[in-house]
C-alpha cells in the first residue's frame, strides 16, 4: 500500500503538480438521486471522506500519511483503491471544502492516470440536501478531457469524458438507492 | 430569477453608469446581455461552439466574442444582435480591443495576432505555449499576453508586435489585467497573482489568493480575484498587496470585471449560473442574477450602455 503513495508522490514531482495542460473547454456534470431516509441518514454514510465504501467500484480507501485527519481542505488526501481485475488502479483526491453543516465537501484529483479516468484539472463536490424531509443526493464535477490539445484520440475526447464521470456517479447513487430506497 | 437587495438602489445613485455585462454561457451556447442597474437579463443570443472570452467596446456598443471550440468571432451590439462573423480558426481564445486593434492569442498555435476590428491581419508575433489572457497597457502601447504553460507574461509593442519584455510567473498565469502601470497575472496552480511592472516588466510583488484564482480586476481602490475552487473573491490593497479579506460567491467564480462607476464589480460563476454584483466599497454582495448555463465572461465583458432606456 505504500509503495502506491510513493509511486503517486514521485509522479506529481516528476510533473509538477496537476500542471497537465488542457483545451479550452471544460466539462460540467450534475447528478443527483432523492431516498428513502433523512438527510442525517445518508450523510453518515457517505460524510466521510476516509471512507468511500459505500461506493461499489471502490475496494479501500487510504489516507496519505501527511494527511493531518480527514476533514481538513488543502491537505487531507485520500488514494481510493479501485477494484479491478488486474494492477491497483487508484485516484489520489484532495479534499477543497470541508461543510458538515451543509452535509457537503468538495475535493479535487490530485493525480490519476488517464487510462483509469480520462478527465483533467477535476474537482467535484458531493452534498446532501433535504428535500422535505428525505435526502437529495447531489454529484456534480467540472473537468477537462483527458487529452490536452486539439484533435483528442476517441478514448480522450469529451465523451469519454463525460461517460466516465456519468459512469462514477451513477454507479454511486445507484448503490445508494439500492441500500436506502429510491425516492425519486 | 432576480434576487435584489436594497442596497443596489442606495449604491446605483445619479452617478451610476448604465453598465451592461456580456454574459458568454460555455455549455449553453449563448451569450446573454444583462442591464446591471436593474438586474435584468435585456436578451440572450444562441452562440454556438463553446463562448467564452470576450471583449466589450464600449465605444462602439459592440462586443467581440471568442467560440473556444471553433474559434469563430462573433461581434454583437447591445441589443444581441449580431452584426458580424469571422472564423479565426481553432484555437483562437483571449482577446483584448483598443481603438481599431483586436488582439487574440491562439491557444494552439502558440502566437498573438493584431488584427482589424473587420478580423484582417494586421501582424502575428510568437508567444509561449497555450497563450490565454491578454490586456493593454493603459496607454495601449503594450500588449500581454499570458503564456500558461510556460509560466511568463510576454509583453509586445502594440503597433509592430516586436517582443519588449518577458517575465516569469506563478504556475500557469490565466488571465491577465493591467492597473495602475503594472500587469497581473492570475496564476491558477499556485494561488498567487503576480504583479509586474508595465514599462520594464519587473516582477514588484505577488498576492495570495484563494484555490485556481481565474480572473482579477480592480474597483474602489482595491483589487478582486475570482477563485474558482474556494467559491470566493479575494479582496486585496494594490499598494500593499496585503489582503482584505474574502467575499463568498457561487461555485467556480471565472469572469470579473468593473463596472464604469469605478466602485462594482461584476463576477459570474460557471457552476451556479450566476452574475454577481459586488460594492467593491463594502465587499458586499448587492446582486444574484440567474443566467444561463455555464457563464465564463473571460474578459473585458462589462461597459457603459450605448443606448440607456
Amino acid at each position: 500500500m505504500r509503495s502506491v503513495i510513493m509511486l503517486a508522490a514521485l509522479a506529481t514531482l516528476a510533473t509538477g503538480g496537476t500542471a497537465l495542460a488542457h483545451g479550452p473547454v471544460r466539462l460540467k456534470l450534475e447528478l443527483d438521486q432523492t431516498l428513502n431516509a433523512t438527510p442525517d441518514e445518508v450523510w453518515a454514510v457517505i460524510g466521510k471522506f476516509d471512507d468511500m465504501s459505500w461506493h461499489p467500484a471502490v475496494a479501500s480507501t487510504e489516507m496519505t500519511a501527511d494527511s493531518p485527519d480527514a476533514v481538513t481542505p488543502d491537505k487531507s488526501t485520500r488514494v481510493l483503491h479501485l477494484k479491478a481485475d488486474a494492477g491497483d488502479p487508484t485516484i489520489t483526491e484532495t479534499l477543497t471544502k470541508w461543510q458538515p453543516d451543509k452535509r457537503c465537501y468538495g475535493y479535487l484529483i490530485k493525480e490519476v492516470d488517464v487510462k483509469v479516468v480520462p478527465v483533467t484539472n477535476y474537482a467535484a463536490t458531493l452534498c446532501v440536501n433535504d428535500e422535505a424531509g428525505k435526502a437529495k443526493v447531489v454529484w456534480k464535477g467540472g473537468f477537462y478531457r483527458g487529452f490536452p490539445n486539439n484533435e483528442p484520440p476517441a478514448d480522450l475526447n469529451d465523451d469519454a469524458a463525460i461517460k466516465a464521470v456519468t459512469g462514477i456517479y451513477q454507479g454511486g447513487l445507484d448503490a445508494l438507492a439500492e441500500k436506502f430506497g429510491n425516492a425519486d | 430569477m432576480i434576487r435584489l437587495l436594497a442596497a443596489l438602489l442606495a449604491v446605483a445613485g445619479p452617478a451610476a453608469a448604465g453598465d451592461i455585462a456580456f454574459v458568454t454561457s460555455q455549455p449553453a451556447g449563448s451569450v446573454s446581455i444583462v442591464d446591471l442597474d436593474t438586474g435584468a437579463v435585456r436578451t440572450t443570443t444562441p452562440v454556438e461552439g463553446a463562448p467564452a472570452p470576450v471583449a466589450y467596446d464600449a465605444a462602439a456598443g459592440l462586443a467581440y466574442v471568442i467560440s473556444a471550440e471553433t474559434g469563430r468571432m462573433t461581434v454583437l451590439d447591445a441589443e444581441g444582435r449580431v452584426t458580424r462573423i469571422v472564423e479565426l480558426g481553432e484555437g483562437a481564445f483571449g482577446i483584448a480591443l483598443r481603438g481599431e486593434r483586436l488582439f487574440v492569442s491562439d491557444w494552439y498555435g502558440s502566437r498573438l495576432r493584431c488584427l482589424t476590428l473587420a478580423g484582417d491581419h494586421v501582424w502575428t508575433a510568437p508567444t509561449g505555449k497555450a497563450p490565454a489572457g491578454v490586456a493593454l497597457s493603459g496607454d495601449g502601447r503594450i500588449v500581454a499576453v499570458a503564456d500558461r504553460d510556460d509560466d511568463r507574461l510576454s509583453a509586445y509593442d502594440a503597433a509592430t508586435g516586436r517582443l519588449v519584455w518577458q517575465a516569469a510567473t506563478g504556475s500557469h498565469p490565466y488571465a491577465v489585467a493591467y492597473h495602475d502601470g503594472r500587469f497581473w497575472t492570475t496564476d491558477v496552480q499556485s494561488d498567487s497573482v503576480t504583479v509586474i511592472e508595465a514599462a520594464s516588466g519587473r516582477v514588484t510583488g505577488r498576492v495570495e489568493t484563494g484555490s485556481h484564482p481565474y480572473g482579477v480586476a480592480f474597483a474602489a481602490g482595491k483589487g478582486f480575484v475570482t477563485d474558482q475552487y474556494a467559491a470566493t473573491i479575494s479582496v486585496f490593497d494594490p499598494t500593499t498587496l496585503r489582503p482584505l479579506g474574502r467575499i463568498e460567491v457561487g461555485d467556480y467564480p471565472e469572469g470579473i470585471a468593473a463596472l464604469s462607476d469605478g466602485r462594482r464589480l461584476a463576477a459570474v460563476s460557471w457552476d451556479s449560473n450566476e452574475l454577481t454584483l459586488i460594492d467593491g466599497e463594502t465587499q458586499q454582495v448587492l446582486a444574484v442574477i440567474d443566467v444561463p448555463d455555464g457563464p465564463r465572461s473571460f474578459g473585458a465583458f462589462v461597459g457603459p450602455d450605448p443606448a440607456p432606456r
